[in-house]
């Protein structure tokens, strides 16, 4: 399968940057791509870098919500990192809060977290 | 949505019978009505400032497009490039910082010295006609301001608005405490506009400093309210996306009480009574021990 | 000065051009970055809609000014199924996050007005303001 994200592998900790205008099918070959690679790897974290997106609406919230959803399913803790100031700001004035899905300022602190938690049953 | 073409004189300017008369007068006499206004503009300081910087050329090409745009208008009857034109000046005039007094004041000089010109044209010969004449200036420079006025005060609303902003940027600041802690000491009543200013900033700072903890302090916050409380809500929610952890002090127990009498969850926000106890707590929450040194 | 723009709506790469048309119309009211992703934002809300549901559409933007303070102006058209009912659509904002319902009440919670008219079979028409300073 051909996916145009390219996905990381650094350790035990996949590492996703997503481009800005990432179509849906896009978006349903990574979730998918990433639980496959998750599994394979028995990978502890993924990290979900979005820092180069201006924009997140509904659509982008709810699939990303999905992918850190099926990463967990899968053992792995997943955390969303790089949320632009805009973006977080209009997020919350839309009632989106990605409830129950960690967050993290940059990719540093993601793996810094990652690197001290203890994976088995956390989320 | 304004009604009014912008780019259309109204009607009563347009067949004015009196127009042509007026502005054949102005034309014939340009030269010694602009030498007696340079006159006037010498003891206008702002305009004066204005005209000195201005090269000779480039003062004879203004005055040539302006009699261009009035011919265009009153012979031709376009009269788009010199609403256009008129609308441009006032906008700069109000940048410029040019007291709008000094502009009226100028052309009153203007309607003053044309006067004697058109009783000198039409005086003798008829009466009705000389009215005219003098009615057209009238409204032609009544038109003139208002156009110009508007545009004036438009462009000064902006630029306050603009200040404005900046002082309220001024007045929420936010503050680095210490590696990967803010704190925004809240003083003043938190309205909608205030609330969104703060949180952009706070969010800025947050991926600047890649704060963990910010401390928001609503101690001098007067009149904590339900919309008050929803604003914290959403800049907590914001600072978590980010991945910040919001932390508010200085809600007192009262007010905590008030507010979940209104049906507030007061629960969702992570508060701490005072500001002392919430940076001490913030700092714990960053891997901080604080210890008391002996003195 | 920003030109009104109009961006037809069919293809979900047309969700990204109207918000990045927006970003260019808007640019010159003094918004904010956050207000401008906020426009962009309630933009997405509404081109996805016509994509998911009328297929295609029309966004039009325009710079509208109204006491003295000017705004920009977001026509969303579209000659889809319509909403059967509106007010149930426009009901509960918290149902976007779910991936219920139309994400019109974020929308209109983005905006400063929000106004909409549909018709089952004959499709829907959004048009919203944001007032700049």
């Amino acid at each position: 399968m051909n996916v145009h994200v390219p996905i990381l592998k650094l350790g035990e900790v996949l590492i996703v940057t997503v481009q800005a205008a990432l179509t849906d099918a896009q978006l349903i070959d990574l979730r998918t791509e990433l639980a496959d690679r998750v599994g394979r790897f028995r990978s502890k974290g993924v990290v979900l870098d979005v820092s180069l997106l201006d924009v997140l609406d509904s659509f982008a919230s709810r699939t990303l919500s999905d992918i850190a959803k099926v990463a967990r399913l899968r053992g792995a803790r997943a955390i969303i990192v790089g949320i632009q100031p805009e973006a977080a700001f209009a997020m919350v004035q839309l009632g989106l809060t990605l409830e129950g899905i960690d967050t993290a300022v940059d990719l540093d602190e993601a793996m810094e977290i990652l690197g001290s938690s203890q994976v088995r049953g956390r989320g | 949505m304004s009604v009014t073409d912008p780019n259309t004189a109204p009607q009563t300017l347009r067949d004015h019978p009196g127009m042509k008369d007026f502005f054949s007068t102005y034309e014939q006499r340009v030269e010694t009505l602009n030498a007696g206004l340079m006159v006037t503009v010498g003891r206008l300081p702002s305009l004066d400032a204005l005209v000195r910087r201005m090269t000779p050329e480039a003062l004879a090409e203004n005055n040539r497009l302006s009699m261009d745009n009035m011919r265009k208008a009153i012979v031709h009857g376009d009269w788009a490039p010199l609403l256009e034109r008129q609308r441009s000046d006032g906008a700069t005039y109000a940048a410029m910082g040019i007291p709008f007094r000094e502009w009226f004041d100028l052309v009153a000089a203007f309607q003053s010295s044309l006067i004697p010109f058109l009783v000198a044209d039409y005086g003798g010969k008829d009466a009705v006609r000389l009215g005219h004449a003098l009615t057209a200036m009238n409204a032609y420079v009544n038109a003139a301001m208002n156009n110009i006025a508007e545009e004036y005060l438009k462009t000064k609303e902006r630029i306050i608005a603009q200040q404005q902003h900046a002082i309220h940027e001024l007045s929420t600041p936010v503050l680095k405490l210490r590696d990967r802690l803010l704190l925004v000491p809240l003083v003043g009543i938190l309205d909608t506009q205030r609330a969104r200013q703060m949180t952009e900033q706070l969010l800025s700072a947050i991926r600047d400093n890649r704060a963990k903890v910010v401390v928001i302090d609503i101690t001098g916050v007067p009149a904590v309210d339900s919309k008050v409380a929803n604003h914290l809500f959403q800049t907590a929610a914001a600072a978590r996306l980010m991945g910040a952890q919001a932390v508010i002090t200085g809600l007192s127990a009262d007010v905590a009480q008030a507010l979940v009498a209104l049906g507030i969850d007061v629960g969702r926000l992570t508060t701490i009574g005072d500001l002392q106890g919430g940076l001490e707590e913030a700092q714990r929450m960053l891997g901080y021990r604080v210890v008391a040194v002996e003195a | 000065m920003a030109e009104d723009q109009r961006i037809h709506i069919s293809h979900e790469s047309d969700i990204v051009a109207a918000r990045r048309a927006s970003r260019e119309v808007a640019a010159s009211l003094g918004f904010s970055s956050g207000e401008l992703a906020v426009i962009a934002t309630a933009i997405s809300e509404i081109a996805r809609n016509i994509v998911v549901y009328a297929k295609r559409g029309e966004i039009s933007l325009e710079l509208v000014e109204k006491n003295g303070r000017r705004g920009i102006r977001v026509i969303a058209m579209d000659n889809g199924p319509g909403i059967r009912d509106v007010q149930l659509a426009m009901r509960d904002g918290y149902s976007t996050s779910r991936g219920l319902g139309l994400g019109l009440p974020g929308a209109q919670r983005l905006m400063d007005e929000f106004e909409i008219s549909s018709q089952v079979e004959r499709g829907t028409t959004i048009t919203m303001i944001k007032w700049g300073r």
